[in-house]
C-alpha cells in the first residue's frame, strides 16, 4: 500500500491483573490507507476495542510503533496526542456521549471551539453543513435527551467530522441501536466516506454491520488472522 | 488554517471564545446539578455570612477600642521620655510610672510648634500610697493611683467624667476625684469612709449599705494622705482634699480604675518640680521687698505726713487683686504628654515629624502610639479577631471538605462525558477550567448573597441598638451600644477569603477531573 495514512508495526499491549499480565494485542501489523472503509472484526475479548484505542491515540501501545502521516506518535506527550485526537481522528462511541448540557448545535461544534482558530461565522456554516448532512435541521435545538439514539449518534457523526479529521474510529456504533436505526447510520458513515474521502474505521462483531466494509480485518486473541 | 489548538496560545477573540464555552458549560453545568449545586451554595452562604457579620463585629470593636481609648484616655499619640521601659504601657501595666520626660519645656515646644497637633495635656501616672489609719484584715497595702493632670484640661481633651458625687476639680484647686471604686475597696478593705469635702455623708449613695448602717464606728475623712512610690527618688506625703467621687465613662474595666489627682499635687507628692511660675514684680514692687522693716514702715509715715511716690505705689497695690501664684502646667516635671491631632489618620505621619526634630535637637523623647500606650488592652481586639477568624477557619475548613467531597462525587459521575471531552480534543487543563469555572461561579453567587445576607444583619444588628452592661463592653463597643461597622476592607477581606477557599476546594477535584483519560469515555460503554 502506498503512502498509508495509518501504519502499525508489531504493535503490542499487555494490562496487569495485579500480577498476571493478560496480553491484549501480541504483535499487530497493519497498515491503513487514506479514504478506507474498513471494520475490524472480533468475538469479545478479542482486542479489537484495544486496537481502536491505539489507533485513535487514546492508549498507548506496550511496544511497537503506530506511524501517523508517517509519523511515529507512538512516545508523544499527552498535550501532542490530545492536539492529534483534535485535527486528526474523530471518534464515534458506542454510547454516543455527547455533552447533555449542550444542545444539537453546540454538540457538533464544540471541536471547533477547542481549535480556536475559527471565526464564530465559520464555526457555524461547518457546524450546520454537517447538521444537515446528517439530516437533524429539524432538532438542532434538541439536547441529548430530546433525541432518539439514532439522532444522538448522527450528532456523534457530525461531531467527529466537524475538523475535517483524516480518520474517523468508531466503536460498534450501531450496538445501542435498532437494525433500522443501525442500517440508516452506517449508511451516513459510508456517504461521508464517499463524499469526504475520509478514513472509517469501526469495530463490530455483527454481521450485518461488515457487509458495509469495502475491507475486513479479523483479530482473535489479540493477533490479526485476516487483514482483508 | 487550523493554526491554533486547544493547548495554543490564545489570541484575543480565542481567549473570549474559550471564557464564554467555560461560562456555558458551567452555568448549564450547575443548573443541571442543581441539588448538589444548592449544597455546595448553601455552605458557601452560611460561611460567608459568618464571616461577614464576625469581621463587622469585629471591626466595630477594634474602632470602638480605639475610639475609647483614644477619645478617652490616650490621646493619638503620647510623647514619654526615651529612657522608659519598653514594655511601659498607661494601660495593662497599672502603677508602673514611666520616666520623667528630660526637657520637658524644650519637648513641649517642639510639640507646640508641629501643624498636625491640636492640643496637647501634660500627664503623670503612678502609684502612691494612702497613710490609713485604720487596719487591713486583708494585709493588702492602701494604693491609690492617680493620673496627675489640669483638671479642666483633661475634660476639654477626655470628657469622660460623670460625677457620682462631690464635684469636679475647680481651676487652680487641688485635689483629688477618687474613684468610686478606689472609695468602695478602701472602705471595704481598711472601714474607712472617704467622702467629698463638700459632702460628707455622699457615701451613703455609693457605698454598700453596712458603711450606712454603722456610722459610729467608721471613720469619714474628707482628706487624704498620700505618699508617692518610687524607686528613683525620695518622695513626699501630701494631704490632698476629696473633691468627689467619679466613674469613668470610657474606661471602666474589670472593677478598675484611676483617681484624677491635679497634677501639681501629683508633682509634689512624687517630688518632681512644680512648674510655677516666677512672679514677675514691677520695679516699685522689687524696691518695696528689698527694703528692711524699719525703712518700710518709714515710708508709710513719711507718706502719712507728706505726699509721696511710694504710698502712691501702696495704695495703687491695694486696688490690685491679691497676688495668685500662677502657674504654668506644662513646665514642671511630666512623665506622659498625651497629644490630639487636627487629622487621626496622619497619626503616623506626624509621629514621624516630632521623632525625627526630638532627633535633631538631641531630646531624649520617644512618640508612642495608642496601641502601645494601651498594653495587652489594645491587643484584645487582634486577639477577638484571631478567634474569630480561627472559627470562620474551622467553618470553611469543613465546607470545604463537603465542597471537595460533593465536586469530586460530581465529577466521577461524569467521568464518561470528560473522558470524551478528552478524546475529542480537550486539553487536561481545560477539564481542570471547567471545574474551577463552575465552583467560582457557585462562590460568586452564592457568597455574593452571603455578604448581602451579612450586611443586613449587621444593620439590622446595628440598628437594634444593643445596650451593654458597663464594664469591659463598653471598652469593648466604645460606647454603651453595640455598634458593628463593615468597610470596604471587610468585603475584600471576605472576597479573599472566599476565593482562597474557592481555590483549595477545587485542587482535588480538577486534579481528579484531569486524571480523567479518553479510555474512561470508552470504558464506560
Amino acid at each position: 500500500m502506498s503512502n498509508p495514512i495509518l501504519h502499525l508495526s508489531g504493535v503490542t499491549k499487555d494490562y496487569w491483573l495485579g500480577k498476571v499480565k493478560v496480553p491484549a494485542l501480541r504483535g499487530i501489523d497493519l497498515e491503513i490507507g487514506k479514504g478506507e472503509f474498513m471494520s475490524i472484526k472480533g468475538p469479545s475479548g478479542s482486542g479489537k476495542t484495544t486496537l481502536l484505542n491505539i489507533i485513535g491515540l487514546i492508549d498507548n501501545a506496550t511496544g511497537g510503533s503506530v506511524l501517523l502521516d508517517g509519523k511515529d506518535v507512538t512516545r508523544e506527550t499527552d498535550k501532542n496526542m490530545t492536539r492529534l485526537r483534535l485535527t486528526k481522528i474523530g471518534f464515534i462511541f458506542q454510547t454516543f456521549n455527547l455533552i447533555p448540557v449542550f444542545n444539537v448545535i453546540e454538540n457538533v461544534e464544540f471541536p471547533l471551539l477547542l481549535l480556536k482558530d475559527r471565526t464564530p461565522a465559520e464555526r457555524r456554516r461547518k457546524t450546520m453543513e454537517l447538521i444537515d448532512a446528517v439530516g437533524l435541521r429539524p432538532y438542532v435545538h434538541h439536547r441529548p435527551n430530546e433525541l432518539s439514539g439514532g439522532q444522538r449518534q448522527r450528532v456523534a457523526i457530525a461531531r467527529a467530522l466537524v475538523t475535517d479529521p483524516e480518520i474517523i474510529l468508531a466503536d460498534e456504533p450501531t450496538a445501542n441501536l435498532d437494525s433500522v436505526t443501525g442500517k440508516s447510520i452506517l449508511e451516513a458513515m459510508k456517504e461521508m466516506n464517499e463524499r469526504r474521502q475520509t478514513t472509517f474505521i469501526f469495530s463490530t462483531h455483527d454481521a450485518g454491520v461488515l457487509q458495509y466494509a469495502r475491507r475486513i480485518v479479523e483479530i482473535h486473541d489479540g493477533l490479526l488472522t485476516s487483514r482483508g | 488554517m487550523k493554526s491554533e489548538t486547544a493547548g495554543g496560545p490564545a489570541s484575543g477573540r480565542a481567549f473570549l471564545t474559550h471564557t464564554a464555552l467555560l461560562f456555558k458549560i458551567a452555568w448549564r453545568n450547575i443548573w443541571l446539578h442543581r441539588g448538589k449545586s444548592l449544597i455546595i451554595g448553601i455552605i458557601l452562604l452560611t460561611g460567608t455570612v459568618v464571616m461577614t457579620v464576625g469581621n463587622a463585629t469585629i471591626t466595630g470593636m477594634d474602632k470602638g477600642l480605639q475610639k475609647t481609648l483614644v477619645d478617652g484616655l490616650l490621646g493619638d499619640l503620647m510623647v514619654i521620655a526615651q529612657s522608659t521601659d519598653e514594655a511601659w504601657a498607661l494601660l495593662g501595666n497599672m502603677g508602673k510610672s514611666a520616666d520623667l520626660i528630660p526637657d520637658f519645656e524644650k519637648v513641649r515646644d517642639v510639640v507646640t510648634n508641629d501643624p498636625g497637633i491640636m492640643k496637647f495635656l501634660p500627664m503623670d501616672f503612678g502609684m502612691f500610697m494612702a497613710v490609713i489609719q485604720a487596719d487591713s484584715a486583708s494585709g493588702q497595702p492602701p494604693f491609690v493611683v492617680p493620673l496627675g493632670v489640669q483638671y479642666e484640661r483633661y475634660l476639654e481633651m477626655f470628657s469622660n467624667v460623670a460625677i457620682v458625687k462631690g464635684r469636679g476639680l475647680r481651676p487652680g484647686e487641688s485635689g483629688i476625684l477618687l474613684h468610686h471604686t478606689t472609695a468602695d475597696r478602701l472602705f471595704k478593705t481598711y472601714g474607712s469612709i472617704f467622702s467629698p469635702v463638700d459632702d460628707p455623708y455622699a457615701f451613703t449613695n455609693y457605698l454598700p449599705p453596712e458603711a450606712g448602717s454603722n456610722l459610729a464606728s467608721v471613720i469619714i475623712s474628707t482628706d487624704l494622705i498620700i505618699v508617692g512610690i518610687s524607686d528613683k527618688k525620695a518622695t513626699l506625703d501630701i494631704r490632698v482634699p476629696i473633691i468627689g467621687i467619679y466613674s469613668n465613662q470610657r474606661i471602666e474595666f474589670g472593677g478598675q480604675g484611676f483617681d484624677l489627682i491635679d497634677i501639681q499635687s501629683y508633682r509634689q507628692g512624687m517630688n518632681y518640680t512644680l512648674g510655677d511660675e516666677e512672679v514677675k514684680l514691677s520695679a516699685s514692687e522689687n524696691a518695696m521687698l528689698n527694703m528692711d522693716e524699719n525703712a518700710l514702715f518709714a515710708s508709710f509715715s513719711e507718706n502719712v505726713s507728706g505726699a509721696g511716690a511710694v504710698l502712691g505705689d501702696v495704695k495703687s497695690l491695694m486696688v490690685k487683686k491679691p497676688a495668685v501664684k500662677a502657674v504654668d502646667y506644662d513646665r514642671g516635671g511630666t512623665e506622659i504628654l498625651a497629644l490630639r491631632l487636627k487629622d487621626r489618620r496622619q497619626a503616623e505621619e506626624v509621629r514621624g515629624r516630632l521623632t525625627k526634630a526630638f532627633k535633631e535637637k538631641n531630646l531624649k523623647a520617644k512618640v508612642i502610639d495608642w496601641r502601645k500606650a494601651a498594653g495587652t488592652l489594645a491587643n484584645m481586639a487582634s486577639v477577638i479577631r484571631i478567634a474569630l477568624f480561627v472559627f470562620v477557619g474551622f467553618v470553611f475548613f469543613v465546607a470545604g471538605i463537603v465542597i471537595v467531597n460533593t465536586l469530586a462525587m460530581a465529577t466521577m459521575e461524569r467521568s464518561s462525558e470528560l473522558g470524551m471531552m478528552r478524546a475529542v480534543g480537550a486539553q487536561r487543563g481545560f477539564l481542570g477550567e471547567m471545574l474551577l469555572t463552575e465552583t467560582f461561579l457557585l462562590a460568586v453567587f452564592f457568597g455574593g448573597i452571603g455578604m448581602v445576607v451579612g450586611a443586613v444583619i449587621v444593620k439590622i444588628l446595628a440598628a437594634a441598638q444593643i445596650q451593654s452592661t458597663p464594664g469591659l463592653l463598653v471598652l469593648v463597643f466604645g460606647g454603651n451600644v453595640f455598634n458593628p461597622l463593615m468597610g470596604l476592607k471587610d468585603f475584600v477581606q471576605g472576597g479573599i477569603l472566599l476565593t482562597l477557599v474557592t481555590l483549595l476546594s477545587v485542587i482535588y477535584p480538577a486534579r481528579l477531573a484531569q486524571s480523567i483519560t479518553p479510555l474512561d469515555a470508552v470504558s464506560r460503554d
